[in-house]
C-alpha cells in the first residue's frame, strides 16, 4: 500500500524543468526528498499537493488528487517551509479557524501539544523565533490525526536540539499508527539518515536516486587509491569518482563487491551527503 | 470551510478596532462642526468597506496563500469568501455611516437647538446607499486585479484603472455640457429615491457577479 | 535487553541487532513467548530506518530464533533442541568438572568415581 503515488510528473519554468518524476510513499514510511537548493524539491512537493498545475498523476490515498483534492486534504497535514495561515494570530485563533476547516480536529490535542513544545497561547506568532513557528506549524499539521504528513524543508535554520526535538515528534507520530506516512524535504541530508526509511535524490529536476536509506548507509562506500589503483577498477563497479591533488577517491554502490574483486581493505563509510556530492560533482 | 477562511481574514482585521473607533469619532465631530452632515455616512462606508481589502496584505505578508491551498477548501471558496467579506464589510460600513449621522445629528440638534442641523432621512439614506454603491464599484475593480497582481501591486493598477474611469466619466460629462443638453438635477434625485436605490443596489450585486466570476477565473489558475 | 549500534563497526547495523537478540535469548534475558518490540518502536528508539530493523527481524525469523504475526509483531520461539542439548552438556560439564575436584582433593580414584557413576546408572535400568 502506498500513500503517495507519483507518476511522471513534470513542470516546466523559465530554465527550469521538473523532468518526469516518479516515486511513492508506502505507508509506515518516512520518505526524505533530498537535493540542492534549486533541484526541485519544492516544486515536487507543491505539485503533490496541487499547488501548481503539472503533468502527470499524483495519487494520495490511491485516489487521483485533482479530482479528490478537498477529501485527500481532510486526512493531509503540510508544513511549509515560509507560509503558513497568518502571523498575525495567536496559536488561540489558529485553533479556532482550523476547526473550521478539519473534520476530525482535536482541540484538546492540540492545546496538549503546544504545552509540550512549550509555545504560549496568547502571543502573536510573528513574535515567535523560527524554531517555536516551526513547532506550531508542526502541532498545528498533526492536530486532526492526519494519515499524511508532508513537509517542506521543516529543519531549515533551526539548531541542532530544536532539530533533534522535532525528529522525535515525527518519530512518535508515525509510531502512534504505523499506517502513517511522512514525506520530507531536507537539504541537511543528517537529519534524514537518523530519520527516513527512503531517500529520493533529485537534481535539476530529475531523480537519481531512490533507495531506502540503511543502502546507501551499509551498502555504498568510498575507496581512497593511486591513480595506479584507480586504472584497474572497472567501469560498472564504480558510481562516480573524484580526482583530488593526491588521491582518488571513488564512490561505490556496493562495498562488499568491491573489496572481494580488487582485494582492497579499507573503504571508508560516506554520510548521505558524501554520496550526493559524488553523484552531483563527481565524475564517471 | 468558508468560515475559517472568514475568521481567519476577521482575526487579522481584529488589530483595526482603534482605527475604526478613531474613524467614526472624528467623523462624528466633522458632521457636528459643518453643515456637509451626510458626508460623515459616506467616508465611514468608503473606510469599512476598503478596510475589508487589507486582508489581501495581511494574506500577503504572512504567504497564506500558499498555506491556504494545501487546507480542505477549493479555490472557488477561496474567492467566494473574500467577495463575502467585501459585501459584508459594505453593508456594515452604509449601516454604520447612517446611524452615526443620524444619531450624532439628532444628539446635537437635542444639545443645540438654536443651531439645528436639518437631517433629511431620505437624502441620508440616499446618500448612504450611494456611498455604498461607490465601495462596491471599488471593490469590483480592485479584487480581481489583487488576485492577478497581487496586493501591492494590485493596489497600484487598481488607481490606475480608476483614473482612467475618472477621466472618461469626466469626458462624458464634459461633451454632455458641449453638447448643451442640461441635466435636471432635481428630475435626477427624485428618480433616484423613487427607483433609484433599488436599482443602484441591484447594480451593486451585478457587478459584484461579474468581478467575482472574473476572479475566479484568475485563480483558478494561479500558482502560488 | 541491551541493543548497543555503533556507527564505526564493520559489521551491518541489521546484523548487530540480530547478535544483540540473540545473545538476549541465550541468556534468558529474553523468554519463549515474549514479545520483541514492534519494528517501528525499535527503528524510533535506536534511530533508524524501520527497514533496518525489519530485516533484522526477518534473519531472526529464518534462523527459527522469533515468530512474526501479521498484525500483532513478533515473538520469540522455543529455543530449538540442538541449542537445548548444548547448553544441557555444558551444564553437565560443570558438574563433572565439580566430581573431579572434589576426588582430586580427597584422594578418591578414578576408578571409584567410575564404579560409583555405572552403579547410578545400573540402578535405573
Amino acid at each position: 500500500m502506498n500513500n503517495i503515488e507519483v507518476k511522471n510528473v513534470s513542470k516546466k519554468y523559465d530554465g527550469f524543468l521538473l523532468d518526469k518524476i516518479s516515486f511513492d510513499v508506502p505507508a509506515g514510511a518516512i520518505v526524505g526528498l533530498i537535493g540542492e537548493n534549486g533541484a526541485g524539491k519544492t516544486t515536487t512537493i507543491k505539485a503533490i499537493l496541487n499547488i501548481i498545475k503539472a503533468d502527470g498523476t499524483v495519487k494520495i490515498f490511491n485516489k487521483d488528487v485533482k479530482q479528490n483534492e478537498k477529501e485527500i486534504k481532510q486526512n493531509l497535514g503540510v508544513v511549509l517551509d515560509d507560509s503558513f495561515l497568518s502571523t498575525y494570530l495567536t496559536p488561540k485563533y489558529i485553533n479556532s479557524v482550523m476547526k473550521e476547516f478539519y473534520n476530525d480536529w482535536n482541540e484538546d490535542k492540540y492545546y496538549e501539544l503546544l504545552k509540550q513544545f512549550g509555545l504560549p497561547k496568547d502571543k502573536l506568532i510573528k513574535d515567535f523565533s523560527s524554531g517555536m513557528q516551526m513547532k506550531l506549524k508542526i502541532a498545528t499539521a498533526i492536530s486532526h490525526s492526519p494519515k499524511l504528513l508532508i513537509l517542506d524543508e521543516p529543519t531549515s535554520g533551526l539548531d541542532p536540539v530544536v532539530r533533534s526535538e522535532i525528529l522525535d515528534i515525527f518519530r512518535k507520530y508515525i509510531e502512534e499508527d504505523e499506517t502513517r506516512s511522512i514525506l520530507l524535504s531536507s537539504h541537511i541530508t543528517t537529519d534524514l539518515e537518523h530519520i527516513s526509511d527512503y531517500i529520493v535524490f533529485i537534481d535539476k529536476g530529475k531523480i537519481i536516486l531512490n533507495v531506502p536509506t540503511w543502502e546507501l548507509l551499509e551498502d555504498y562506500g568510498v575507496v581512497k587509491c593511486s591513480q595506479e589503483e584507480f586504472s584497474k577498477i572497472k567501469k560498472e563497479d564504480y558510481v562516480s569518482y573524484k580526482k583530488e591533488k593526491y588521491q582518488y577517491e571513488v564512490l561505490t554502490s556496493d562495498k562488499n563487491k568491491i573489496k572481494k574483486k580488487y582485494n582492497i581493505s579499507s573503504i571508508d563509510k560516506p554520510s548521505i551527503e558524501d554520496i550526493m556530492l559524488f553523484y552531483i560533482r563527481g565524475e564517471r | 470551510m468558508i468560515k475559517g477562511l472568514l475568521k481567519k481574514d476577521l482575526y487579522n482585521l481584529a488589530s483595526y478596532k482603534t482605527t475604526l473607533i478613531i474613524v467614526v469619532l472624528f467623523c462624528s465631530i466633522a458632521i457636528i462642526g459643518t453643515d456637509a452632515i451626510y458626508w460623515g455616512s459616506v467616508i465611514i462606508g468608503i473606510i469599512v468597506g476598503m478596510i475589508s481589502l487589507s486582508t489581501f496584505s495581511y494574506d500577503e505578508i504572512s504567504k497564506s496563500n500558499k498555506y491556504i491551498l494545501t487546507l480542505p477548501v477549493t479555490r472557488k471558496e477561496i474567492v467566494l469568501e473574500k467577495y463575502v467579506l467585501a459585501i459584508g464589510a459594505t453593508i456594515l460600513g452604509g449601516l454604520l455611516g447612517f446611524i452615526v449621522t443620524l444619531l450624532v445629528g439628532n444628539i446635537m440638534n437635542y444639545f443645540r437647538p438654536d443651531n439645528l442641523i436639518d437631517i433629511n432621512i431620505e437624502t441620508l439614506l440616499a446618500t448612504s446607499v450611494g456611498g455604498m454603491f461607490g465601495i462596491s464599484l471599488i471593490q469590483s475593480i480592485q479584487i480581481p486585479s489583487i488576485f492577478k497582481w497581487g496586493a501591492e501591486k494590485g493596489r497600484i493598477q487598481m488607481f490606475i484603472v480608476l483614473f482612467v474611469l475618472v477621466i472618461i466619466g469626466a469626458g462624458a460629462g464634459f461633451l454632455l455640457k458641449q453638447s448643451g443638453l442640461s441635466v435636471d438635477m432635481k428630475k435626477l434625485e427624485s428618480i433616484l429615491n423613487n427607483f433609484g436605490l433599488v436599482a443602484l443596489i441591484l447594480l451593486s450585486g451585478l457587478m459584484y457577479f461579474i468581478s467575482y466570476k472574473i476572479s475566479y477565473k484568475i485563480y483558478k489558475n494561479k500558482e502560488e | 535487553m541491551n541493543i548497543i549500534i555503533t556507527n564505526s563497526n564493520e559489521q551491518p547495523i541489521f546484523e548487530q541487532i540480530e547478535n544483540a537478540i540473540k545473545e538476549a535469548i541465550f541468556t534468558g534475558e529474553v523468554k519463549e513467548g515474549e514479545m520483541l518490540p514492534s519494528v517501528r518502536s525499535l527503528a524510533n528508539d535506536l534511530k533508524i530506518s524501520f527497514l533496518t530493523v525489519k530485516r533484522a527481524y526477518d534473519g531472526l525469523e529464518k534462523a527459527g530464533f522469533i515468530k512474526t504475526v501479521q498484525g500483532k509483531g513478533s515473538y520469540i520461539l522455543p529455543k530449538n533442541l540442538d541449542l537445548i542439548k548444548e547448553e544441557k552438556l555444558k551444564e553437565i560439564q560443570d558438574y563433572i568438572e565439580k566430581i573431579y575436584e572434589i576426588s582430586k582433593i580427597s584422594n578418591i580414584s578414578k576408578e571409584e568415581v567410575a564404579e560409583l557413576f555405572k552403579m547410578i546408572f545400573e540402578e535405573e535400568l
